[in-house]
């Protein structure tokens, strides 16, 4: 028996890595809602008798507060089609890597599936760690105030890893207004202006009340999907299930 | 007597030494599963798509999203857990006394340390951020390869 001893040790290791491994790394299999958090802080709509309900739920208007008493930025910035079934509400920080990931993902979620979708976009710069995360937030608002939010939010995405680190956001951010055509002068204006951050901190307080906890999170149809959920898979799972008619 | 005295002078120091290098490859397999428990959670999370947040040192949402976190899609830390489980393996069998188990986990921790070394330069000079669990895995290969060092150098000596 002792001579087995070291193989059973052995094995023993080997058997509770592997099954840690699969059980902690599990996530949902199937388009059936477990992508879901089961208890979010909003009047999340379940899913109802028709996809409809859903829609009406998320909110006929983009503008309408989205089953919260934090409404926050009005109006919100939003991509795709008012009439849309499906409402995506990011919640996300320029800075953030996984983010970025995202963003790349909702991009071609958004083009497969067309009209069905539309995206909100919140921020949440988290200024603790990301030093250039509140700056570029302001950026995008300043974009949009000369309505070219979306615009300069892609830009700022796509171009991440150019101004995470540097100390010369500002003259970087300033670059990609000239190259949008922006009016120069009044994007460094709107930049610096009250503007840009209350809208940011009004957009802060929904994450808040919604019960968010780091970026990016994402809601579909006000329902926070869970982290492990946040894959390209899933994510079109989640997206699927609320386009499913329920009975 | 003297030669007596000598004799067991001589078994006894040889005893002490096989007790103390026994009771390294018992360190050594403790210092394995440290590295296998650390390198299993960041594989985890990376399954998951969790971001890992640092609570000591402020890079590891960077270091882990990097094109280095990843090796052919799958996670690097995968790929550390198997290299732990195979050091504990090493460490476990030549505590029993398998000397090419010695021999093997010698070869297994010279590559980890290099792979370690690789990865403290990413951190340092290409990504310029550190991460905190890579820093762990770090000690841990450090520590291993200094008694696998150790052990190698006692052998050829005797």
């Amino acid at each position: 028996m002792r001579r087995y001893l070291p193989f059973i040790i052995i094995a023993a290791v080997l058997a509770i890595a592997v099954a840690s491994v699969l059980l902690l790394a599990r996530t949902p299999k199937k388009a059936d809602g477990a992508q879901f958090e089961s208890s979010n802080k909003t009047n999340a709509p379940q899913p109802g008798a028709s996809t409809k309900a859903a829609a009406n739920q998320s909110g006929a208007s983009p503008y309408a507060p989205l089953g919260s008493s934090a409404p926050g930025a009005e109006p919100p910035h939003v991509r795709g089609a008012m009439s849309a079934p499906v409402t995506l509400e990011e919640f996300g920080d320029y800075q953030c890597p996984p983010c970025g990931a995202l963003h790349r993902e909702l991009k071609k979620i958004e083009s497969e599936y067309g009209d069905r979708v539309r995206l909100i976009f919140r921020h949440y710069p988290i200024t603790e760690r990301h030093k250039n995360a509140m700056l570029a937030a302001q950026s995008a608002e300043a974009a949009g105030a000369q309505n070219r939010f979306w615009d300069m939010h892609d830009r700022i995405y796509e171009t991440q890893p150019d101004w995470a680190e540097t100390e010369n956001a500002r003259e970087i951010f300033t670059k990609y207004a000239r190259e949008l055509g922006l009016d120069v002068e009044r994007f460094k204006r709107d930049l610096d202006g009250m503007e840009a951050n209350t809208r940011i901190n009004a957009d802060r307080q929904r994450a808040q009340v919604m019960g968010v906890m780091g970026t990016p999170t994402l809601f579909v149809n006000n329902r926070q999907l869970k982290p492990e959920a946040m894959t390209p898979d899933m994510m079109r799972k989640a997206i699927d299930y609320m386009l499913t008619p329920q009975k | 007597m003297p030669v007596a005295k000598s004799g067991e002078t001589a078994s006894t120091k040889m005893v002490e030494g096989q007790a103390r290098g026994t009771r390294l490859y018992v360190v050594a397999s403790i210092l394995a599963l440290v590295g296998l428990a650390d390198s299993i959670y960041l594989t985890i999370q990376h399954l998951k798509g969790y971001s890992v947040q640092c609570t000591i040192t402020s890079g590891c949402e960077e270091v882990l999203t990097s094109a280095y976190a990843s090796i052919g899609g799958y996670p690097l830390a995968a790929f550390g857990a198997a290299a732990y489980f195979a050091a504990f393996s090493l460490s476990t069998l030549a505590l029993s006394g398998y000397a090419m188990a010695r021999k093997l986990l010698f070869y297994l921790v010279a590559v980890m340390l290099l792979t370690t070394l690789f990865l403290l330069y990413v951190q340092a000079f290409v990504l310029g951020k550190w991460c905190q669990y890579c820093l762990l895995s770090a000690a841990v290969t450090f520590c291993l390869a200094a008694i696998v060092a150790f052990e190698r150098f006692k052998i050829q000596r005797n």
